[in-house]
Parts: C-alpha cells; sequence; structure tokens
C-alpha cells in the first residue's frame, strides 16, 4: 500500500507542477487523481461530459448537513443519471480531519449510499489548491468542453442546519439545469460556506 | 453599612436574576448577560451574548473569511420590544493553511441593543434568545444554546450590573469607529483595491493596517494586504478573490490600525464604507512627478542652509569665505567644489543607508526618527547643548561646530570636504517638517530616483556656496569679520533653542506632559553637566580638577538621557493619567452641590463623567479635551470644569448619572445661564465638537 502511494504522490506533484488557477468561464484545470479503489482517473478522461466537483471531509458538521439530509446523494443521484460525471474529491491531508484509509472511505460512502462517480484522494492538497478549493463542500462545474461554469456554495444558505435546505436555492442544480437547457449560468460564483479544507 | 447591604445585594442580584444560567456545550461557555439591573419603558438597553471558547478554539465575525459560520442569535421578546443586530467587537485573523478567518479566541461579548416599548404593563420582563455558532479548532462543530433573562421594569433609570461594567465598556472600546479625522480613499483595479489612509497631521507612527471586508467572498482574505508607508499616508493593497461573487462599487469592512484611529492607544478598529474612486492617474506622478520631485528637492537643499539647525553652520561656512576672500580665484573654485563633494557624497551615504534599511524590509519615512520619543529627546539635548555652545557656556575642542569651524579655517581640502560632510548631518534632523513630501516620494521611488533626489537637494543646498566660489568677487558684498561675528554666533543659539521647544511640542503629543517633563529634566541636567564642563573642565585648569569636572560633565550628561528615555514610552500613557495629570484644565472634583452652586451663580460648568476602566473616557480626555483649543476656550467663557470620577462607584456620580438617564460612562454635559437643557455631548469626541457647544455659552 505504501509502495503504491509514492508513485500516486509523485504523479500528482508533477501534475500539480503545470496546474493553473482555476477561473470561471476558462479552462478549467486538469488533474489525475486515484479513487477510493485505487483506480486513477483524470478530468481528460471525461471531455464531453458535464463534471462536478465536489470537495468533502465525512468528519465536517456541513457536510454531514448535506449527506445526513441526504441532499447530497438526491443531487448525485438525479445528475449522474444524466450523464453527469460526479467527482467527489477529499483534500485533507494525512493526519487532518477527513484523511481517511481506502477501507474507511468505501464504508462511510457506502453506509450514506453515495451516488458519486468516484472519490478522489487529493491528499497532497495539490488538486484543492489549484481549484481554490476553501471549504467543504465547495463545488464546481465544468462543461463538456472543459470550460468552468460554475464555482461556489452549494445553496445559499450559509448554516450547518438540515432544516435549512428546503428553504434554500441550490445552485448546483441551478446552474446545472440551466447549462442542460442551453442557456447562461445566471449565479456563476457564489460564497462557498463550510469548514476549511482541511490542507 | 448602607453599602455592604447594597452590594451583597448586588450580587444576588446579579449571579440569580439578571444573569441566565451558564450554559456548557462542546468547546464554549456561554451566557445572556444584562448590563442593566432593570428595565425602564421606552429606555433602551444592552444585553451581551458572553461565548467563552476553550483554549485554541474560535468563534466567527460577521464575516467569517474563507471558512466557519458567523454566529447568529434569535430573539424571543416580549410584546413592544425590539432589538438590534449584533453590535460585532472588531475580531482577530486566524489563518489556517492558506486560509484565512475572521473570529475570536478566548472570551467575546456580543453585544445587541433591546429597546423596550414606552409602556409595559408587567412588573418582569422574560427576554428569550437562542444563539448558534460553529467552533473550531481546525475541525469544527456547530454550537447552539437557549438562554433566558428576567428582568424587573422599573420607572427609575437602570442601575448597571457591577460585575459586567468592564466587558461592556470595554467590548464598546473593540466596536468599530463610525469616522475619523483619518482621510480614508480607495480605488479599484482589475486584480485588486488599494487603500489610501491619511493620518491628521502629527499623528504617531503606525505600523501595521489590516482590512477586514465584510463580505467574505470578494477579497483574497489570506493574502499579505502589503501595508506600506508611502509619501502620501498610508496604503494596503488587497488582491481580489479568483471566484469573486460581485464586483464591488463600494468598500465594505473595517480597518484595525495597532495604535488606533484617535491616537495612540485609541480604538483600534474603524468601520470604512467608502465609494471606490476612479483610478487615479498614478502616469503623471511617474514622468513629470520625478522632474518636479527633482526642482522641488533642489530649492528644498537651498532652503535647508536658512533651517536652525544649519544656520550656524552657515554662519562658520560664511566666516570661512570671508577669510578665504583675499585668496586666489583656483583656490577658492576648489574649496567651493569640494565643499560640496562632502556634501553630496555625505546625502548619498545617508540615501543609501535608508535604500538598504528599506530592502531590509522597512518602510521608513525620512521624518521616522521624529515618531520616537527616545530620537526625540536624544536630539534635543544635543541641539540645546548646541545652543548652550553658541551661547558660549561651553567650548568643546572637538565638537561638530569647531570641526566646520577649524576646518574652514584651515582651508585645506579635507576641512572643506569635512564642512560639507558636517552640514549634512546638522541638518538632517530639521528637514523632517519642510522636505517631507520630496523625500516621502523619494522613498517610494526605485533606488537610483532616490539616489538622485538626494543628489539634487545636496546639490540645491551647496549651490551659494558654490555660486560663490565661482563668482568670489560677489564675496565683497559680505560683511567684513569682526565682533559682530561673536554676537551673530550668540543670536544663532536662539533658532535652535526654539527648535528644541518644536521638539518638546511634537513629543508631548506622543506622550503627553510626562514625556515633556522627562525632557526638560534631561536638559536641566546635561546643561547643568556642561557648565560644569565649561568652567572646570577645559585646559586652564589642573588634571585632577579637569578630570572629575569631565566625569561629572559625563555622567549627568549621560544619567539625564537614561532618565529620560526609561521614564518616556511611546504612546503609553501613565496609569494614573486619568484625574491628576490632565495638564492644562484645572478639574474640580465634582460633587452635586458644588454644582448647583455654580449654576445658581450662573458659572457655566463642563462635567467630564470618567472611570479609569473606560478606555474610550481615556482617549477622549487625551485626543479632544486636553487639547490646546478646548482648553483655551474653556478658559476664555470661564467655565468651570468638574471631573466626576466614576473609577470606584461613587453613589453621588451614581445618581448625577440617572438624572441625566444614563447609568454608564463616559457622558459629558455643559450647563450654562443662556441654555435652557444642558448639552449633552456624544461619547466619541473631538475638540471641535466640545469647541462647538462650548462656542454656544453666552
Amino acid at each position: 500500500m505504501k509502495l503504491l502511494k509514492f508513485p500516486v504522490l509523485f504523479l500528482i506533484l508533477s501534475l500539480a507542477l503545470f496546474a493553473s488557477e482555476a477561473k470561471v468561464g476558462e479552462a478549467a484545470p486538469g488533474f489525475t487523481l486515484k479513487d477510493s479503489n485505487g483506480n486513477e482517473h483524470s478530468l481528460s478522461d471525461f471531455a464531453d461530459k458535464y463534471v462536478v466537483l465536489e470537495w468533502i471531509n465525512y468528519d465536517c458538521p456541513f457536510v454531514k448537513k448535506h449527506y445526513d439530509s441526504g441532499n447530497m446523494q438526491m443531487l448525485q443521484e438525479k445528475y449522474t443519471g444524466k450523464d453527469v460525471v460526479w467527482l467527489t474529491i477529499c483534500s485533507s491531508v494525512p493526519g487532518k480531519q477527513g484523511n481517511f484509509e481506502p477501507e474507511e472511505i468505501n464504508k462511510r460512502s457506502s453506509d450514506h449510499n453515495a451516488k458519486f462517480t468516484a472519490y478522489l484522494i487529493d491528499d497532497t492538497g495539490e488538486v484543492g489548491k489549484a481549484y481554490g478549493a476553501k471549504t467543504t463542500p465547495h463545488m464546481y462545474i465544468i462543461s463538456p468542453s472543459g470550460v468552468l461554469e460554475y464555482a461556489g456554495g452549494i445553496d445559499d444558505i450559509p448554516s450547518a442546519d438540515q432544516e435549512d435546505i428546503a428553504k434554500a436555492t441550490n445552485y448546483v442544480s441551478k446552474a446545472l439545469d440551466e447549462l442542460m437547457e442551453g442557456k447562461e449560468v445566471e449565479v456563476k460564483t457564489s460564497k462557498p460556506y463550510g469548514c476549511s479544507v482541511k490542507y | 453599612m448602607k453599602k455592604l447591604t447594597q452590594l451583597i445585594f448586588l450580587f444576588i442580584f446579579s449571579s440569580l436574576i439578571l444573569s441566565a444560567q451558564i450554559v456548557r456545550t462542546d468547546y464554549v461557555e456561554s451566557e445572556l448577560i444584562s448590563e442593566v439591573g432593570s428595565v425602564k419603558p421606552g429606555e433602551p438597553f444592552w444585553l451581551a451574548l458572553r461565548l467563552k471558547m476553550d483554549e485554541h478554539f474560535h468563534t466567527y465575525w460577521l464575516n467569517a473569511g474563507d471558512a466557519g459560520l458567523q454566529t447568529k442569535i434569535k430573539w424571543t421578546l416580549p410584546e413592544g420590544f425590539t432589538a438590534s443586530e449584533i453590535n460585532w467587537p472588531y475580531p482577530e485573523k486566524i489563518y489556517l493553511e492558506d486560509l484565512a478567518n475572521f473570529g475570536y479566541e478566548g472570551e467575546v461579548f456580543l453585544l445587541t441593543k433591546i429597546t423596550p416599548p414606552k409602556i409595559i404593563e408587567q412588573a418582569e420582563i422574560e427576554i428569550k434568545a437562542k444563539a448558534s455558532w460553529l467552533v473550531c479548532k481546525v475541525e469544527c462543530l456547530p454550537g447552539d444554546a437557549e438562554y433566558s433573562l428576567k428582568l424587573p421594569v422599573r420607572d427609575s433609570t437602570p442601575q448597571t450590573i457591577e460585575k459586567w461594567q468592564q466587558a461592556f465598556s470595554d467590548t464598546r472600546f473593540n466596536l468599530p469607529l463610525k469616522n475619523s479625522d483619518w482621510k480614508i480613499q480607495s480605488t479599484k483595479h482589475e486584480n485588486g483595491i488599494n487603500i489610501l489612509m491619511i493620518p491628521p497631521q502629527n499623528y504617531p507612527a503606525v505600523n501595521e493596517i489590516e482590512f477586514f471586508p465584510y463580505d467574505g467572498s470578494i477579497f483574497q482574505n489570506a493574502a499579505d494586504q502589503n501595508f506600506t508607508r508611502t509619501e502620501r499616508g498610508y496604503e494596503l493593497t488587497i488582491p481580489f478573490d479568483d471566484f469573486k461573487v460581485e464586483d464591488p462599487d463600494t468598500l465594505k469592512g473595517i480597518l484595525i490600525s495597532d495604535i488606533g484611529w484617535r491616537g495612540g492607544n485609541s480604538e483600534k478598529a474603524l468601520e470604512v464604507i467608502i465609494p471606490f474612486t476612479r483610478l487615479e492617474n498614478d502616469g503623471i506622478a511617474k514622468s513629470s512627478g520625478i522632474v518636479l520631485a527633482l526642482i522641488f528637492a533642489f530649492i528644498g537643499g537651498i532652503i535647508l542652509n536658512l533651517m536652525p539647525c544649519v544656520l550656524p553652520v552657515l554662519s562658520i561656512k560664511i566666516m570661512g569665505f570671508v577669510k578665504q576672500a583675499g585668496e586666489d580665484k583656483k583656490r577658492i573654485l576648489k574649496h567651493g567644489l569640494v565643499f560640496t563633494s562632502g556634501v553630496l557624497i555625505s546625502f548619498w551615504l545617508l540615501a543609501g543607508t535608508l535604500v538598504a534599511l528599506r530592502a531590509g524590509g522597512q518602510e521608513l519615512g525620512w521624518g521616522f526618527q521624529l515618531q520616537s520619543p527616545e530620537f526625540l529627546i536624544i536630539l534635543s539635548v544635543f541641539l540645546f547643548l548646541f545652543a548652550l555652545n553658541l551661547f558660549g557656556v561651553f567650548e568643546i575642542g572637538t565638537s561638530l561646530m569647531s570641526v566646520g569651524a577649524k576646518s574652514s579655517s584651515k582651508s585645506g581640502s579635507f576641512g572643506d570636504f569635512m564642512t560639507g560632510v558636517t552640514a549634512t548631518i546638522v541638518a538632517t534632523p530639521c528637514t523632517a517638517p519642510f522636505m517631507g513630501t520630496a523625500l516621502g516620494f523619494a522613498m517610494i521611488q526605485p533606488p537610483f530616483v532616490t539616489l538622485l533626489i538626494f543628489s539634487f537637494l545636496a546639490l540645491g543646498m551647496a549651490s551659494p556656496y558654490l555660486l560663490l566660489s565661482l563668482f568670489p568677487a560677489w564675496l565683497k558684498y559680505l560683511p567684513k569679520p569682526g565682533k559682530w561675528m561673536e554676537t551673530l554666533k550668540q543670536f544663532m543659539g536662539f533658532p535652535l533653542v526654539a527648535t528644541v521647544i518644536w521638539l518638546a511640542w511634537v513629543l508631548g503629543l506622543q506622550t503627553g506632559s510626562d514625556g515633556v517633563i522627562s525632557l526638560l529634566a534631561a536638559l536641566f541636567l546635561a546643561s547643568f553637566g556642561v557648565w560644569i564642563y565649561g568652567k572646570w573642565g577645559t585646559f586652564n585648569n589642573t588634571n585632577p580638577v579637569k578630570f572629575i569636572a569631565r566625569v561629572i560633565a559625563v555622567f549627568m550628561f549621560i544619567g539625564g538621557l537614561i532618565f529620560a528615555m526609561n521614564t518616556t514610552t511611546n504612546n503609553n500613557l501613565p496609569e494614573n493619567f486619568n484625574s491628576k495629570n490632565t495638564n492644562g484644565i484645572r478639574w474640580e472634583k465634582f460633587s452635586q452641590q458644588r454644582l448647583d452652586e455654580l449654576r445658581s451663580a450662573g458659572i457655566p460648568v463642563f462635567i467630564d463623567f470618567t472611570a479609569a476602566w473606560c478606555l474610550t473616557c481615556q482617549v477622549n480626555e487625551r485626543v479632544a479635551i486636553n487639547s490646546a483649543n478646548v482648553i483655551k476656550i474653556i478658559e476664555e467663557k470661564n467655565v468651570i470644569p468638574l471631573k466626576a470620577d466614576w473609577t470606584s462607584r461613587d453613589d453621588e456620580i451614581t445618581k448625577a448619572l440617572a438624572s441625566f438617564g444614563r447609568n454608564s460612562v463616559p457622558l459629558y454635559v455643559i450647563y450654562a445661564q443662556n441654555l435652557s437643557e444642558p448639552i449633552i455631548l456624544p461619547e466619541i469626541l473631538t475638540s471641535g465638537i466640545i469647541v462647538d457647544a462650548l462656542q454656544k455659552i453666552n
């Protein structure tokens, strides 16, 4: 396991050297990360598809808000059903909150009945920093042509209270719906809220 | 006895009835507290949510920053009552790796103003609140708690709870000021903003200012704000966040200064809500600005010859020229050129030092020395001794003066060079107030431009001498040497004494009267020392006498300096500043009886309700009440100033406060016969506010 980690780390690091800061309306920075099952995924693998990036930390109360309520899984199921690739990324570095071994990740993901395409491990934080991910959750939408279309919070009520979900406007589903209808995304950025990413 | 029962009563009152239960949740101890012991219908009062976080944990400000969540309070109030938004004391910036949050560690009091209706039927009201927060170290946990607070309803002015008096007072001191005497403007660029902050004149040096935005998603919260001191004032440059949510047209947030916005040790936070001004045409300052600065530098250099610190040297040099008048033309020109190079090289050395210091990360203005009380004291003592020397109290064989005098009389090249060096060294302290602009400009320019400006300053300073050495014929217009030179020399001592007075005034602004007294004591010791030296330390005395005299002189000189510097610290007010040491205003102790006497006699009265623990009161006294124009108008209008010191709660003062419907300090009241109602001044004073109010007295 340890032996395996090293080349992956190296790969991520070398990729990170070429990564640029993400900007809405511009090409999203490319990356290659291993998922919790040991499979590699590159952003370029999903050209021609909408890609959602979701920053996660299972122990963060704001992540819990959206997973315990089933809100996040509902979104994942709805949009992966519409051929959207949903990549959940954890940038918690080793020793910090939210950094788990793959077995633990898979256990928690199945306990939550998560419906993401893959749970990617960014335990150097390089991809998170390239995207300027600040909080968990912090959401990004990338168009089939590789352009970053949305960056920001999951919705417009910053709180850790599940009761607020029903009252909130979900920016991710709103933007995805607008994109799929061929419209311009109305809210392209919003203030992400949540715990800080544990770099 | 009455006091004791009152105290016991208050204690029971405050701990059992007025304070809701302390709630212990994960990492936070919290409670809802009231500043007052009862509610008076129609009279607003303050409540505080007290949050005490465990070590290393923090909760958040109204803008949490990159992550986190602001603390919220949901009120359940009796009918007719209203609650304000939270009044947030300024937070600290908490860094987590590359992210930054705004929040509070330790203990914080979030203030809310409650306004009761004009009529309350119940004898007791109950206020309920639910607070929710996010508490984080690295990991975060949301927390919430509910509180209930019962307060009796009374018609009398409510009394404050002593236990929390200091906490409320301190928290108010930490609320952002709404305005100040600073000029602040902000320009917006493509990648961020620039904030320019211009202090009022003679403001103490500020070492750090930071901007905390009200909106967390516009700026890079963790970015270095690049605080710099420029020729215009202080500046911050703040980059936009890559994902900024909106393009702002107004700067909204608070500025935190390490020393405060109303002088040293004053309120540290200032609210700024200002529209961005159009991008200024910086290009002009860059091209024609340099030419202009060079011209000013040259003119400034000429003017330097007239400065009090340079005048004595000037006289020596003139004497030198007078002596040289009979010499060979070529030699005179050579004298002039060597003198000029001496000035030039000294200025280059100065410029080089400043450039090196700046490169070392210290942003220095030319006048930076004048902001250090220690420097002011040393400079004053030296200038004073210089004056005494000119007056003829003592002579020193190796003083700067004589180096200049001797070298110019020697008429050797080295002598001319040293005269130039001396003139520059002696001129240095005097340039700050007059040359600030050009030099400030020089300091923010690339090193090359800085050197150029210093060169022009040097050339300007040397130009009269160079001119005279080119046209020595003009020297004949100079007066012939004679006894008048001794008279002139003595006279030159007076501008120096005047400079010392000016320096003492600057020191006074920074340290109050105590610093000035320390300085005067140092001057006394030093002058006594040199008098002894002049009397017994010179060579016409025997060796032992000479030795003893010199030891005593050095001891007194150094002792005076050390004493003055130890007793003077920048921006630090003495503990007992409150009542005794307020210079200028002859306070009388407040008593109701005295007030009644004065009022019936028709004498105008200014009452200062204050307390040692009230920081706002201290700042008001320092920056507003004790200012020269207030002291002047108090004397002019024959106002009797009364000081009501509430440091240890005095019953009489409590009653007097209550008569104004107040239960806390500061409170400023003006009585006069021609005023039907007493004037009550705002809690945050400026000298202008007091003067305007006192003008209304006939």
